[in-house]
């Protein structure tokens, strides 16, 4: 019993320690960005990283999470005869949930892991304190880059990917499952407000902040070689999806008060 | 350095097409044309909004001419005003009637203007008008369920008062009288019939004075000669009837 508290006890350490470290990082690079000049240079080459090199997949991903939920949306809407509500379900839920959730879990995944794979490395080879020892801020030149990338791709990937989710979801309902295009459009335009728009945006820029301070962490904390690198990445990951999942409900519930659906 | 260009220069494409397909979201489901549109207020006085929300449709002869633009409280307590916002050009007259209705059984709340006259000058920005409350199902049973107790109450009053045992015992012997006066009078009816019958046929003294013409004539003769003769008054009865022992007026004589 006494060791199940150790172990609870233990645990609890870690978390609040692993949240401290977290926040520190978003303080150091916060107090960054407001007291340095940003190196645009980096930040134009981690935009074509995290940005420009994530479109493809966030593109693949976003056509086919619209073009399944129209015919979702189509096989229970038919059932009632209400077939042209699944133009307002597919942008509905495209632009506040679905398009958000799966271009922040593909970042997280793709962009994540390299974040913390790259920083990893560079801990490891002590290539961070070689900065330390030019003055230069690890923080300055490698995460406030990064997150202001990221802060600034991650919408405007999320705003593609909702756009090409609502394309490719008229293209199935009206080309292959046969719905009035003219009233699917309609209704799409009628009940899609651009709060609905703005909801999904918020929600990204957020979690583009989730990804790139946990991702860093892990990589500025990596330790042990190649294994700790490898470890380091798998935890970026997991811990940046598991923490954009647990953000999104509260988050949710915020946005809900502040702009009421 | 030509790299490093290219790079710059793809994500200036990535960042433009990212902000231009943002933007056109936000425009398009931000339904920004129509606040560009031109058009006017007009306020709505309703009872009861029913459930409709800002931004709702405003449907003429079925086609959409405007928006909800608000919904508030009267100051007076007494219902609710309808901000409606109409697009330009639209028709409406200031005597059209302004509903609220339903789509469908579960639909979503929207107005619905009636015209009334093709005569009547033109709506105008800024004016109020009283609208056609909705038809509330819960209303409509509440004072039907109010008639009906009415309409019981009024039954069990005439009951109480006019249904009493001597009540009915005068009522059915009057009954009864009724039915005894009506075979009575079937059967003079039936009796003047057979006689009425007779006399078309010419049978008996008074079917013999209605259908021959010579007693008819003879009748009249005797009249006559009773007016001669002093026994009724004398109209000029020599002239319809002249005396065939007289000689007429200007004839000669033999």
């Amino acid at each position: 019993m006494e060791r199940l508290f150790q172990r609870f006890g233990a645990g609890t350490l870690r978390f609040v320690d692993y949240l401290g470290s977290v926040a520190t990082l978003t303080s150091e690079a916060f107090r960054s960005l407001v007291t340095m000049r940003p190196r645009w240079r980096e930040t134009t080459l981690q935009v074509y990283s995290i940005g420009v090199r994530s479109l493809p997949v966030v593109l693949l991903t976003g056509a086919f999470i619209g073009m399944v939920f129209s015919a979702q949306s189509y096989f229970q809407f038919h059932k009632v005869r209400m077939d042209t509500s699944t133009g307002p379900a597919v942008s509905i839920a495209l632009s506040r949930e679905l398009a958000p959730i799966i271009t922040s879990l593909m970042i997280a995944g793709r962009v994540g892991a390299a974040m913390a794979a790259e920083i990893g490395t560079m801990r490891v080879t002590e290539q961070i304190d070689a900065l330390r020892s030019m003055a230069v801020l690890p923080v300055e030149y490698l995460v406030v880059p990064r997150m202001i990338a990221i802060a600034f791709s991650l919408p405007l990937l999320t705003a593609m990917s909702i756009a090409i989710g609502i394309f490719s979801g008229y293209l199935v309902g009206v080309e292959v499952l046969n719905i009035d295009g003219a009233y699917y459009l309609h209704n799409m335009y009628i009940y899609t407000e651009d709060k609905d728009i703005y909801t999904g945006l918020i929600k990204v820029f957020i979690f583009a902040f989730l990804v790139v301070f946990i991702s860093c962490r892990e990589g500025l904390h990596c330790e042990g070689g190649a294994e700790g690198v490898g470890r380091a990445t798998t935890e970026a990951v997991v811990n940046s999806s598991i923490a954009i999942l647990i953000t999104n409900f509260f988050v949710t519930m915020l946005l809900s008060k502040i702009i009421p659906p | 350095m030509n790299n490093e260009r290219g790079i710059q220069r793809t994500v200036g494409v990535f960042v433009f097409a990212g902000i231009l397909v943002a933007c056109a979201l936000i425009l398009h489901f931000g339904k920004v044309g129509d606040r560009f549109r031109g058009g006017y207020p007009v306020t709505v006085e309703f009872a009861n909004a029913g459930g409709l929300v800002r931004g709702a449709q405003v449907l003429f002869a079925g086609v959409p001419v405007g928006k909800v633009g608000g919904i508030s409280l009267r100051d007076e307590g007494d219902g609710v005003n309808v901000e409606v916002d109409l697009f330009d050009n639209n028709g409406i007259r200031s005597d059209a009637r302004f509903l609220i209705k339903q789509s469908g059984f579960l639909g979503d709340k929207h107005i619905v203007v009636l015209p009334v006259s093709s005569t009547a000058p033109l709506l105008k920005g800024g004016e109020r008008l009283r609208g056609t409350d909705p038809f509330d199902f819960t209303d409509a049973a509440a004072q039907a369920g109010e008639a009906i107790r009415k309409l019981n109450a009024a039954v069990d009053k005439f009951s109480e008062a006019m249904l009493d045992p001597q009540t009915l015992g005068d009522l059915k012997s009057s009954v009864r009288n009724f039915s005894d006066l009506g075979g009575k009078l079937q059967g003079s009816a039936d009796r003047l019939n057979a006689i009425l019958a007779r006399v078309q046929k010419g049978e008996g003294t008074f079917g013999k004075l209605v259908n021959d013409p010579e007693l008819h004539d003879e009748l009249k003769r005797l009249i006559h000669n009773w007016r001669v003769h002093g026994l009724l008054y004398r109209e000029k009865a020599d002239e319809r009837y002249p005396d065939p022992r007289k000689p007429a007026p200007g004839a000669r004589a033999p």
